[in-house]
């Protein structure tokens, strides 16, 4: 909650060339996603952000993701409607020499198709570390897995009423291994 | 031509190296696994190497405590 004190209106930018490449350059050049992020950096470390522009991410995902006190951004960075502003950085905020700024955690598409990981999903990780991951990657699975395995089994008895009696639940290999 | 699969004992969460390049194995969502590339810098080292550190719960309610939230992520 804003108390009395005067808030900056933008806040400086940090971007590790390690995070970049991570994020940015593991794209195909001519993509979508890495022409977007690159022609928002050039504004991003001249400019720095405004608070405007950014939104707070979820302390609990419904992907299973932990951004509690991460903030964001769509990309492209501007006033348009979310939905025609596919990508998204996470940054990290934090207090270094000269005060409050805030540091570029994740790069990539807000709503990936199956087999990507979203921009969230990075932020995680990246946040949580490896070794956390694995644990928090488990805990995940087992809420995706249970939800998946409640469709299984709709879809099994389902079946089993239109073909054959005997289906023990869940198809074995269905559920998400994540 | 028949192609012989390498077979992985893999994991996910595990990295694996392929041509000196550094990937992690992560879910596909449907079932199986797929490789991307690897998110190695982590927070931690990132703080570590520029001295900086987490704002306060009061400084970061102060700066963004009354910023929206959309709730996918």
């Amino acid at each position: 909650m804003a108390t009395g004190r005067r808030r900056p209106p933008r806040l400086p930018v940090l971007i590790s060339p390690a995070v970049w490449e991570e994020e940015v350059e593991r794209l195909a050049k001519s993509s979508p996603a890495r022409v977007a992020a690159a022609r928002e950096r050039a504004g991003l470390d001249r400019d720095e952000i405004a608070l405007t522009h950014l939104s707070r991410c979820e302390p609990e995902g419904a992907d299973g993701t932990r951004l509690g006190r991460l903030v964001k951004t769509y990309v492209p960075i501007d006033a348009g409607p979310a939905s025609v502003r596919p990508f998204g950085f996470v940054f990290w905020p934090e207090h270094g020499e000269q005060g409050a700024c805030l540091e570029l955690l994740a790069y990539g598409e807000r709503h990936p198709r199956k087999g990507t990981r979203s921009v969230y999903e990075r932020a995680h990780e990246r946040l949580h570390s490896r070794y956390r991951i694995r644990n928090s990657a488990g805990r995940r699975g087992a809420r995706v897995s249970r939800r998946a395995s409640r469709r299984d089994l709709q879809a099994a008895c389902s079946a089993a009423s239109r073909t054959v009696a005997g289906s023990s639940g869940a198809p074995a290999g269905t559920a998400p291994r994540e | 031509m028949a192609v012989t699969a390498k077979k992985l004992d893999v994991k996910i969460g595990d990295v694996v190296e392929i041509e000196g390049r550094r990937y992690d194995v992560v879910s596909d969502k449907e079932g199986g696994v797929t490789l991307e590339p690897a998110i190695t810098k982590t927070v931690a080292e990132l703080r570590a190497e520029r001295g900086c550190r987490a704002l306060t719960e009061e400084e970061f309610d102060e700066l963004f405590g009354d910023l929206p939230s959309d709730g996918e992520g």
